[in-house]
């Protein structure tokens, strides 16, 4: 009885040391939005795209540093319209990290950006439309996401010696 | 009809409770007496609040960060607030030693609970030892 009882104590030991030591990773970026505005580059005609979004930090003493990976926006047929690859210094527990990112297309380019944002080129080109945009959260994924997990009394036992 | 012999059930009814009792309560315990006190400590002295702080930012078992309760929002603020200002090198003021208290409490809280419960499962052990006993004198007695 006792050697089942050892097996039940080591089991639920193991268990409760799994579901501590697990670290939620971000899934999802937050509140992804988009400016798009026409620029000249030369004697061509950019589509500068200002992408932000955010990217939670869920837990309660793992922080996340050198984040980098690769945000893409798809439209409803699963075609990426727009990579935006990020890096970030750290995010903090319970903190928000924001990814204020610089995209240019060319014309060519941005035209799927732009038929799944509804917006039409003519009225962006002539002022008459602002650009601003918020991306379904359907239409956007983050890729090759890489990051330290690093135990947050740790970082900041090193950052306080 | 047969009677059961309930012993074995009592045997577990006793060991589990008591086992996890030991654990919680020595954890509880040494928060109790030797953490919170050293934590104290050093958040009163200007010049150790981020030693005391980084004491404090290792949840108790029971006051863990990461169950929100009403309380615990402004635990949840200070915390966002304190990790981020040591991380950027900032330094912690006389001023916001409420709200390193206000962790502390937290933290005094939860070993609290800790405790109780471990006498709960104590009462519980007890109850089991006390009905094992009578179940053993009752099958000696047939």
């Amino acid at each position: 009885m006792l050697n089942f009882l050892k097996k039940e104590l080591i089991l639920s030991l193991a268990l409760l040391l799994a579901l501590t030591a697990c670290a939620k990773k971000p899934e999802n970026p937050l509140s992804p939005s988009v400016k798009i505005g026409v620029e000249k580059k030369g004697e061509d005609k950019i589509f500068a795209v200002s992408f932000t979004c955010g990217i939670k930090n869920e837990n309660d003493g793992t922080a996340f540093i050198n984040i980098d990976g690769v945000i893409e926006v798809k439209n409803n047929g699963g075609t990426v319209v727009l990579t935006v690859p990020f890096k970030l210094p750290a995010i903090l527990p319970f903190e928000t990290g924001v990814v204020q990112e610089r995209i240019e297309l060319t014309a060519d380019q941005a035209v799927p950006l732009l038929d799944l944002l509804s917006i039409k080129k003519e009225q962006l080109e002539s002022g008459e439309e602002q650009g601003n945009r918020f991306i379904e959260d359907q239409n956007i994924v983050i890729k090759n996401l890489n990051l330290e997990k690093k135990d947050i009394i740790e970082l900041l036992r090193s950052k306080v010696n | 009809m047969k009677k059961i012999n309930d012993t074995k059930i009592y045997i577990f009814m006793i060991i589990v409770p008591l086992v996890i009792a030991v654990l919680l309560g020595g954890i509880s315990l040494y928060s109790r007496l030797v953490v919170e006190p050293k934590a104290k400590t050093l958040i009163s002295s200007d010049a150790t609040m981020k030693e005391g702080y980084l004491i404090l930012r290792e949840p108790q078992i029971f006051g863990g960060y990461k169950y929100w309760d009403s309380d615990g929002m402004a635990v949840k603020n200070s915390l966002r607030y304190f990790d981020n200002k040591i991380f950027n090198g900032g330094t912690i003021t006389t001023d916001e030693r409420v709200y390193l208290e206000l962790v502390l409490k937290r933290r005094i809280s939860g070993s609290e609970l800790g405790i109780k419960s471990s006498f709960f499962l104590l009462i519980v052990s007890l109850t089991g030892f006390f009905a094992y006993i009578t179940e053993r004198k009752k099958n000696k007695s047939k």
